[in-house]
């Protein structure tokens, strides 16, 4: 049985966590909304070319490499990629210079059978790109994503005061009730409560790989000093090869698939980018199944000889960021998972309006009672607020 | 006896519903096809609750 002291300890926690983090959380809400639904949002946008697919002929990669520099002359390519739901398309990363910031870049989409310019994206400009911006760092770079994440570890801690409060405030009563013939007040907690209690293992899922993504890219810190430093350590004082004389791409992916057979090419770090040593090719690998395919494998490749000189599966804590991922997005079980997304992402909005109401009109009645009292009798505003509960 | 049946009358239905929650956040990441349906009958199961109390209350407000 839980004492009046810990109950008012824990509504202690809640009220302050969840009165700190409620403004960003309904940000947070508010913008995940069109977030969710992001790839349907794009391909609305874009005219679709039913009939793109005209051979299962792949372009050569060398070749794309090539057209892309073409089409900006200036630039070098840091990263090639290809994306899941887009098997016409690959993708390239180009940017001023390979130790460019990480976020100078433009990505050119190529197709991946003709080897041509398929489409310049624009991907710094728009709605969705402002509401990513506001969802994820306030357009405040790292120290807004960290600050983000602290409202997250604030969310997690008022959902878990909230479900130890569950217990006291509704041992009376059953499960559901919602008291709609007495004050707006009581109807409301009632409210709070039942969407709180029901949606609990989803907002806290959401919440808490949120926080971890959060932390990306102190987790990508970590693992380029770690495991890849090891990886890359017998080329540490190897010179920089010449960007025009490297081994075949499209040779050294084939090394790379013979190595993991069962993978398929999810991004290349070409040599002398963050993600691997100036002497190597890196390739990640995604795997075949729902679980998998969100894990990626690095296999390096010297960008001279064209020999694999390392694979390995990537340490707990980068897995850990990988599987946040579909997590909080909500993108892994087809359109139904994204609209249940949406759906319990409209039921943490109603619990956060709710839980700010609810402060509110405590804060008033307090006020009145406190005005009440003061017209009777002088007393401590101590005296009160000890009722607060 | 009667601890664990009140217990089970305050904690047994949000028990039940964060196991479907758990199963169902994990069903569609490891499997696919009817791994996925799983995962939205179980997942959808919580806003459809919340929907028929939010009518059963409603209802038995308008009541006479």
């Amino acid at each position: 049985m839980a004492s009046l002291k810990s109950v008012k300890r824990w509504f202690w926690w809640h009220k302050w966590s969840s009165l700190i983090c409620t403004i960003f959380l309904l940000l947070l809400c508010l913008t995940g909304l069109p977030l969710v639904f992001h790839e349907e949002i794009e391909h609305f946008d874009k005219k679709e070319d039913a009939h793109a697919a005209m051979s299962d002929e792949k372009a050569s990669l060398d070749l794309i490499l090539k057209n892309g520099l073409k089409v900006q002359p200036q630039k070098v390519t840091r990263f090639v990629f290809w994306d899941e739901e887009e098997p016409e398309a690959v993708y390239l990363s180009l940017s001023d210079s390979l130790m460019a910031p990480p976020d100078n870049f433009k990505i050119l989409q190529m197709n991946a059978h003709t080897g041509q310019l398929a489409e310049q994206l624009k991907v710094d400009e728009g709605f969705m790109y402002i509401m990513l911006r506001l969802h994820t760092d306030l357009f405040a770079g790292i120290p807004g994503k960290l600050f983000m994440g602290l409202m997250g570890i604030l969310f997690v801690i008022a959902i878990i005061s909230g479900v130890v409060l569950y217990g006291p405030i509704m041992k009376k009563y059953d499960f559901g009730m919602i008291r709609n013939d007495r004050s707006s007040r009581l109807k409301w907690l009632d409210m709070h409560n039942l969407l709180g209690i029901v949606a609990l293992v989803w907002t806290f899922v959401v919440g808490f790989t949120g926080v971890i993504n959060t932390l990306s890219d102190v987790i990508l810190g970590l693992w380029q000093q770690g495991q890849l430093a090891e990886m890359t350590a017998p080329y540490r004082d190897e010179k920089a090869l010449n960007p025009d004389s490297l081994y075949s791409l499209d040779r050294a992916a084939e090394t790379a698939i013979a190595a993991a057979p069962s993978m398929k090419l999810a991004l290349v770090a070409m040599p002398g980018t963050a993600f691997t040593s100036k002497h190597h090719y890196a390739f990640f690998m995604r795997g075949n199944t729902p679980l998998t395919s969100r894990l990626l494998m690095p296999a390096l490749i010297d960008a001279k000889t064209g020999k694999l000189t390392d694979m390995r599966s990537m340490p707990w804590y980068v897995n850990t960021l990988f599987l946040s991922e579909p997590l909080h997005f909500g993108d892994y079980g087809g359109l139904p998972l994204k609209i249940i997304w949406a759906l319990l992402d409209i039921v943490t909005i109603i619990i956060l309006i709710t839980g700010l109401y609810l402060w509110i009109s405590r804060l008033k009645a307090n006020k009145a009672q406190i005005a009440r009292l003061e017209q009777k009798q002088p007393v401590s505003f101590k005296k009160v607020l000890d009722h607060e509960i | 006896m009667k601890f664990k049946s009140l217990f089970l009358k305050l904690w047994g239905i949000p028990i039940v519903l964060s196991i479907a929650c758990t199963v169902g956040l994990l069903t569609a990441l490891v499997g696919d096809d009817i791994w996925d349906v799983l995962s939205w009958l179980l997942l959808g199961s919580l806003p459809a609750i919340i929907v028929y109390y939010w009518i059963k209350s409603s209802n038995a407000f308008r009541r006479p």
